[in-house]
């Protein structure tokens, strides 16, 4: 994995060509829709987002990224609910004090496949997606370009941040600072480590606010951009139905809470 | 700096952004040192938010505290952090606030290190009243970490699974936020004044 792109991976599927913005308004609704559409339907939002992603050549890596990412919650969901649940009478299971019940699966499942569905979509979604031609998308359509450059800046100081931490880590311990052995001991490690990183850190921001001000970063004007990401036609479709797609969810709320709509 | 000031978009300067920038891999590799390395039972992973929000002022620290969650739940963190991007950003806001009071001014001692473990409580006091909802409505109260024992243990103490999850974060927040707020002020203490005080809010602290 390349970290300063996050999950991203180069690709040429129906998903990487699609524009961002309509993308991730696909998205919203894919994350909404789990948990207001009703329960009947998270089989068929798995399926669909499972589908769109293998369509679109994510492959054996997005399975796995998928699994990764909803595994511990629906275990934890699951077992949590499972052998938990307040007031549960239906007893499926016992394992010695503990009791597996129906109440608690039923209320765990529906949980755990909203989560799962709401995943799926956002794992096809940042595999399939640059973070800097997202940001790029999203100055187009209005955003201001120093949120996206904080976002940008962000997801790339990651990793060079983790590198930093670890040097800091080993240096420390050739001082005789311990990262083991008992809580008090451990507690104590906090301060060595983490000064350091935060300090020197805060000490650079300066360097590198004079360094974009010499560049010109807060200078008024119209900016152009080094990547340029073009919409397509279809991609102006995909934008309308993705709004359509919304607009027929916000409508589906209150008809479901009057009971018109029932699951 | 006036109390209007300190809830102005001109805090958005360009130190602050590149602070912002900063903290959010800074909030990441602290996550990691804290619970891989040390393998601590606390998170300290809002430090960069708590001292963009003290440094820089309240909306800063909001702003910080969203992108950083949904930042990290996107690329390398679990995602199941990105709803609790609302949390962080309370916490930021309030970190601002305090900061913009003068909680976090050094000249004053140890009245200083009450005052911030007080900002610290009651923001974690706050963020568990703002994290148990979206626990309980998106994950059924659970969320797949270390503290998932602690809420079954209240499960068992109550009949009603809200209030458990309430309960749970009433339990672990406060503790974590009063370390994370502590930590904080024992950084701030060792940066350089004129550090500092590049920063919109950083008179403040000095």
């Amino acid at each position: 994995m390349n970290e300063a792109m996050g999950f991203f991976v180069p690709g040429s599927g129906w998903l990487h060509r699609l524009h961002p913005h309509p993308k991730l308004l696909l998205v919203l609704w894919g994350v909404l829709a789990p948990f207001l559409l009703p329960i009947w339907t998270l089989p068929g939002l798995v399926a669909l987002a499972i589908l769109a992603a293998l369509s679109a050549g994510l492959g054996r890596r997005y399975l796995r990224n998928l699994a990764i990412g909803t595994l511990p919650i629906c275990i934890s969901i699951l077992l949590v609910n499972g052998f938990f649940f307040p007031g549960a009478t239906d007893f499926l299971l016992t394992a010695g004090p503990f009791n597996l019940t129906r109440e608690g699966l039923a209320f765990g499942l529906p949980i755990a496949g909203r989560v799962v569905a709401a995943v799926a979509v956002t794992v096809a979604f940042v595999m399939s997606t640059r973070p800097d031609d997202l940001m790029e998308a999203l100055i187009q359509r209005g955003t201001n370009p120093k949120l996206a450059f904080v976002v940008l800046s962000a997801i790339q100081t990651i990793p060079r941040m983790l590198d930093k931490a670890n040097r800091i880590l080993e240096a420390q311990q050739a001082r005789g600072v311990r990262a083991s052995g008992s809580w008090a001991a451990r507690g104590r490690a906090i301060l060595p480590l983490l000064g350091p990183l935060v300090i020197g850190s805060l000490i650079d921001v300066r360097e590198r606010s004079l360094a974009l001000e010499a560049r010109a970063f807060g200078a008024e004007g119209i900016r152009t951009a080094y990547r340029v990401v073009e919409a397509r036609p279809v991609d102006n479709t995909v934008s309308v139905a993705a709004k359509v797609l919304l607009v027929g969810l916000i409508v589906i709320v209150p008809l479901r809470v009057v009971g018109l709509i029932g699951g | 700096m006036n109390r209007v000031g300190s809830l102005s978009f001109s805090q958005f300067s360009t130190t602050t952004l590149v602070l912002m920038a900063v903290a959010i891999p800074i909030n990441i590799a602290v996550g990691y040192i804290v619970q891989n390395v040390l393998k601590l039972p606390i998170y300290l992973d809002s430090i960069g938010t708590v001292i963009v929000g003290v440094l820089a002022g309240p909306l800063a620290g909001a702003a910080t505290g969203i992108l950083a969650n949904l930042i990290w739940g996107f690329t390398i963190g679990p995602n199941t952090i990105a709803p609790f991007a609302i949390t962080a950003g309370v916490i930021g806001f309030l970190a601002g606030v305090f900061g913009a009071r003068g909680w976090f001014r050094f000249s004053g001692g140890g009245r200083t290190w009450a005052l911030v473990a007080i900002a610290g409580i009651i923001t974690g006091v706050v963020a568990a009243i703002v994290s148990a909802p979206i626990a309980y409505f998106v994950f059924g109260g659970t969320t797949g970490g270390g503290t998932d024992a602690v809420v079954a243990i209240f499960r068992s103490m109550t009949d009603n699974i809200f209030l458990a999850t309430q309960l749970q974060g009433f339990a672990s927040d406060p503790v974590d936020k009063l370390a994370t707020f502590l930590v904080a002020a024992a950084i701030l203490v060792a940066v350089p004044i004129t550090v500092k005080t590049t920063f919109p809010q950083g008179e403040e602290t000095v």
